[in-house]
């Protein structure tokens, strides 16, 4: 029992080394920098409490487990309270928004967060499809079509163009 | 995959935010969690009562980082006690002194003093909403008996594994009476970041002078506050008010690991008189491995009395 404990110690371990990063990446996006370290770590903590579950490709499941832990402080008391400034921000354009192109932060802050996640999944936590269906629980064709609808809002957020308050820089190297 | 995207996602490509870091799992927070989730037992949530986890990972990280550097030694031993991070604030909970926290979810501040601010609520001036309140969380009286107690309690009822008591047991047994005093002690101090984090290791934070976190009281008609960084007595049940971004707002980098490492170092020897030891790392260690307390908010208090209200500070 004890050998078969070590070497389920040792396969999370190495686990925990391949995944850490990208499911912190995925917290501090949506969290900030200090919550994310507790997200990641609460998320590896549930996945060591479930290793039986543990999938042969675990990023996905973790995602799926990131997901709920930033749900659930989302929901809690006063972090609820600090998390909605900086939610705030996030829609004004200042928190975890795309990086130095003006242009597109605005149209990702005029989305839903629902649209984003959508997006994110793909953008930048660099998901398959079907690997992104799986954090959210659907199927692939629903999520297909969620990420064809987002897609779309997104780039009729693109035309319609920056606000007046924000700089326009030439961004035709960057698309 | 990245080429096959559609010019829109692949330009949200281009401007992701946050990066994963490969280096990450090997940095010395990362592996105390590791180590933290190897050592959970499965199924069993719930843990013996001990001080708050974050406080206890920072402390083991900062003595592990210890070990590579030079010791300091504080001539005044909390003179350094002020976060020098425009983000965040380090206090002291005092767990004597208890007073009452405003009802006002937001309010409008105006600096009176260097430290000081008058605020009520819908009152144009400085805007803060309450994110939290002083809480203490060491109970009085640490020591070497009440942590023994605790381990049987909670190895009877199941919170601790059997491999658990033993290695605290020991630990217990092994580290000098002085060091629970010193324990109860680092167990008043907290950090506390504001957030409002922004892209590329940024961060927004009020102008000089401005307060970005404030401990507010209230009194009979007014809300008496005063800056949190730097308060080594910050009265318990104080509201923690942080102030609302606004247009004046500059961005700055956010504070280093390593400068949040140092400053926990130095509060261990302002503390302590030294950097751990073996043995008393050895119980820092085990504490978070075997006796990490799961609620932030529940069973902290156990076995005290309610505190009577009063403020005796000046």
């Amino acid at each position: 029992v004890d050998s078969s404990e070590r070497e389920r110690a040792e396969r999370f371990s190495s686990i925990f080394e391949e995944n850490y990063g990208r499911v912190h990446a995925y917290a501090e996006r949506r969290v900030g920098r200090d919550v994310a370290d507790d997200v990641a770590a609460e998320t590896l903590l549930i996945a060591w409490r479930r290793r039986d579950a543990l999938p042969a490709d675990p990023l996905p499941w973790l995602y799926g487990i990131a997901r709920n832990v930033v749900a659930r402080h989302h929901h809690s008391g006063a972090r609820r309270r600090a998390l909605r400034r900086s939610l705030e921000l996030e829609r004004q354009g200042a928190g975890a928004e795309p990086a130095d192109d003006p242009a597109l932060a605005a149209a990702w802050a005029a989305l839903t967060r629902r649209d984003r996640e959508v997006l994110a999944l793909i953008a930048w936590e660099e998901l398959p499809v079907g690997d992104a269906a799986k954090v959210l629980g659907c199927s692939a064709p629903v999520f297909s079509v969620r990420l064809h609808r987002a897609r779309r809002r997104f780039e009729a957020e693109l035309a319609r163009g920056v606000p007046t308050a924000r700089p326009v820089p030439d961004l035709t190297e960057a698309s | 995959m990245i080429s096959q995207l559609p010019p829109s996602l692949a330009r949200l490509v281009a401007a992701n935010p946050v990066a994963a870091d490969e280096r990450r799992p090997r940095a010395p927070g990362a592996q105390a969690a590791l180590a933290r989730i190897l050592a959970t037992e499965r199924e069993s949530p719930r843990r013996i009562w001990w001080p708050r986890r974050r406080v206890v990972s920072v402390l083991i990280i900062a003595t592990v980082l210890a070990g590579c550097g030079a010791a300091l030694r504080a001539a005044d031993p909390f003179g350094f006690w002020r976060s020098a991070a425009p983000g965040s604030a380090q206090y002291g909970v005092n767990p004597a002194v208890h007073v009452v926290a405003p009802k006002a979810g937001e309010i409008g501040c105006t600096l009176s003093g260097s430290a000081a601010l008058t605020c009520q609520p819908g009152r144009s001036g400085i805007r803060y909403d309450m994110i939290s309140e002083t809480t203490t969380a060491v109970p009085r009286q640490f020591t070497r008996q009440s942590a023994l107690r605790a381990i049987a309690t909670g190895l009877a009822d199941g919170r601790v594994s059997a491999t658990g008591a033993r290695h605290l047991r020991a630990d217990i047994l092994a580290v000098p009476g002085s060091f629970f005093a010193a324990y109860e002690e680092l167990g008043r101090f907290e950090t506390m970041g504001a957030g409002n984090y922004g892209a590329n290791g940024k961060q927004l934070v009020p102008p000089h002078g401005i307060p970005i976190l404030i401990a507010c009281e209230q009194l009979r008609a007014t809300i008496a506050c005063h800056n949190l960084n730097g308060d080594e007595h910050a009265p318990v049940g104080a509201g923690i008010y942080a102030a609302i971004p606004a247009s004046n707002w500059i961005s700055v980098p956010t504070e280093s690991l390593r400068a949040a490492y140092a400053s926990s170092q130095r509060l261990i020897i302002a503390v302590l008189g030294h950097p751990f030891t073996a043995v008393e790392l050895r119980f820092m260690i085990d504490s978070a491995r075997y006796a990490t307390v799961v609620s932030h908010s529940g069973g902290v208090l156990q076995g005290h009395s309610a505190p009577t209200l009063r403020r005796t500070s000046p």
